[in-house]
């Protein structure tokens, strides 16, 4: 079994794949939430996921490390992805990968902006996975005005991305965006969307037969397999999907999402590559990989709220600014 | 016209409450999301109402007050109520009126558990009307495990506090409102002497200390839920979102004084509402790129 452990705000994507992809497979996946899985005394051995690490505030990244702690005591029982102490923020891996020089764009904080951006930009927000929160933006008084829009819709001035463009225009003039999974050890294309437009949407994807012919072929022969599992390594993520497109040929990474959804709450097509199965093969493979009894697994004590509890989350919180509302 | 800024994630329910229960205030009143404030071209005369105020982040209220100060600067046929620029979160205003020695159902700010917590309590999220966000605590035990589930769920422990309950107390005690709009209140009839009765030597009422108190803060469109703890009547919760207009109106049974409490609403509304001046709008075009100076914090 692998179960998902997730904020509220990513909360429902085993169910979507279940609703789509038949509830049998409800033997082989599970989600709870951060808060329920702490309020148990005991839970059995598997394999735990911890989503949603990009969307925690500082106290709940911290209690989210007590878990991880409490549950690595039972040793091979458990298999553990994506160490909140670990993992990257979006911010964090965006700017390491400009410094090692993968990505050509800077991202920034909206309380920190350089004298030297370059432009254009867009805003997007640290913590969701919604995409540019703007269009491209070319200079100081539109940038304030759409950084006012986000902040007044109730984000945090830090939370505000600015990042600077980058134009991955093919010389067919489509541009493309990569997505791909990682789940343990393997990594597979999921999707492949062409589009005319610099931030390409799934639901304005272009939809002619060549169109889904490279989507198709990006899944079949998995090209960039080897070239992103370092992405993923330096992100400390290891289930996730990454976004990416190409540049001169060179990769140029917009994010790794580490609770993404398989498939939407309402699909609009079935998938007929078998991308569904690939994605369950690569869920039992973290499970063969734990190591310990395969049945019944020893159940692992936790005590999420005991020793420590307090002085964990009042130095979180004395810490934090505001967490979601 | 009257400006109501709303919340974006309240805006939906906010339109369903008022065109079923407050149609006749509907007809002269604009819902505005906070986000729109930024893209606007331009600023409608009328009274600007910032509603949740209280408990706009800190950010977002600074934004907010540097959009407040474009409004006010027109001056005639402009006015603003609930004005961000005085805001602050709902635990520092409770803290205020307690301090004022005005009756407040006793409570501790999250920061400062568990010393101190007395038992039996609730948690409660401040934005939250009426309802706890914890079943009643009984132990420290407990305690940390109802406080820690919120913090896992994602609420913020700088808006959480602990409400300390009488000793025979299950759940939530019954509540007694009063509406405050400008210089009017609309007092239930449960409430109505304690809210009369004098608090100082000056014969100042409660009401009237409370008002007071409120302005402090820029609170003049609020609704005050007082409940009886330890066998008097206290300030239990305010509200100074959409939430402050009750979905359920007073005097259900009856329709014909629903209908009453309605328009006594709108009739106070529409009172502070500014007289038309020369300018019928404002732009909307504000220096954003000093937007960084204003919101910068000290």
């Amino acid at each position: 079994m692998v179960v998902f452990v997730t904020l509220p705000a990513g909360a429902g994507h085993v169910g979507y794949f279940l609703n789509r992809y038949g509830h049998a497979h409800a033997r082989k996946m599970a989600e709870i939430a951060y808060h329920d899985l702490a309020r148990r005394s005991s839970v059995p051995g598997g394999v735990y996921v911890f989503c949603d690490r990009e969307r925690m505030s500082e106290v709940q990244r911290k209690l989210a490390i007590r878990l991880w702690d409490q549950l690595a005591v039972g040793g091979e029982s458990v298999r553990l992805l994506n160490n909140p102490r670990t993992q990257l923020s979006r911010f964090d891996l965006l700017n390491k990968l400009h410094q090692e020089d993968i990505n050509d764009f800077r991202a920034f904080r909206a309380d920190a902006l350089p004298k030297d951006l370059r432009w254009p930009v867009f805003v997007r927000q640290e913590n969701d996975h919604a995409g540019p929160k703007s269009g491209l933006i070319h200079n100081s008084d539109d940038l304030w005005r759409a950084i006012a829009q986000g902040v007044l819709g109730g984000a945090n001035l830090r939370d505000v991305l600015v990042v600077e463009y980058v134009d991955a225009v093919s010389p067919d003039g489509a541009y493309r965006k990569y997505g791909a999974y990682r789940v343990g050890g393997r990594i597979f294309g999921q999707h492949l969307l062409l589009g005319t437009e610099w931030s390409v949407k799934s639901d304005k994807r272009h939809k002619t037969p060549q169109a889904q012919q490279e989507n198709r072929d990006y899944f079949l022969q998995n090209p960039h397999r080897d070239l992103l599992m370092p992405y993923f390594e330096m992100a400390g993520i290891e289930y996730g999907r990454v976004d990416y497109a190409f540049v001169d040929g060179r990769i140029q990474i917009w994010e790794i999402n580490d609770n993404p959804q398989f498939v939407s709450k309402k699909p609009l097509r079935l998938s007929n590559e078998g991308k569904e199965f690939v994605y369950l093969e690569a869920l039992e493979a973290l499970e063969a990989l734990q190591g310990g009894p395969p049945c019944p697994p020893r159940p692992i004590p936790l005590d999420a709220f005991g020793s420590g509890f307090w002085e964990e989350a009042s130095s979180a919180s004395s810490s934090m600014e505001a967490a979601p509302r | 016209m009257i400006y109501w800024v709303i919340p974006t994630e309240q805006m939906a329910s906010t339109a369903d409450r008022l065109t079923e229960g407050y149609p006749a205030l509907h007809a002269q009143l604009r819902l505005v999301d906070y986000g729109q404030l930024a893209t606007m071209p331009e600023y409608p005369c009328g009274l600007w109402v910032f509603g949740s105020a209280t408990g706009l982040l800190e950010d977002q209220r600074r934004v907010a007050a540097y959009v407040e100060a474009r409004i006010l600067s027109a001056r005639d046929g402009f006015a603003a109520a609930n004005r961000p620029s005085l805001a602050r979160p709902r635990i520092d205003v409770l803290l205020a009126i307690e301090a004022a020695g005005l009756p407040v159902a006793p409570f501790l700010p999250a920061s400062a558990l568990p010393v101190g917590a007395r038992f039996p309590l609730v948690l409660r999220w401040e934005a939250a009307e009426g309802s706890f966000q914890s079943s009643v605590v009984l132990s420290e035990a407990e305690l940390a495990e109802a406080y820690g589930s919120m913090l896992l769920a994602g609420y913020d422990p700088e808006r959480t506090f602990a409400s300390f309950l009488d000793e025979d107390a299950m759940g939530l005690p019954d509540l007694v409102s009063a509406l405050r709009i400008g210089p009017t209140a609309l007092v239930s009839d449960a409430l109505s002497p304690t809210w009369d009765a004098a608090v100082d030597e000056d014969g100042k009422s409660l009401g009237q200390a409370m008002v007071a108190a409120l302005d402090v803060f820029g609170l003049d469109f609020v609704r005050l839920d007082f409940a009886s703890v330890g066998g008097r009547l206290r300030l239990w919760h305010f509200e100074d979102g959409p939430g402050l207009l009750p979905r359920n109106l007073p005097y259900q049974a009856n329709p014909s004084l629903a209908v009453n409490w309605a328009e006594d609403v709108r009739r106070a509304l529409t009172a502070m509402s500014p007289r038309a001046g020369r300018e019928r709008a404002i732009s909307s075009e504000l220096d954003w790129t000093s937007l960084p100076s204003s919101v910068a914090r000290t």
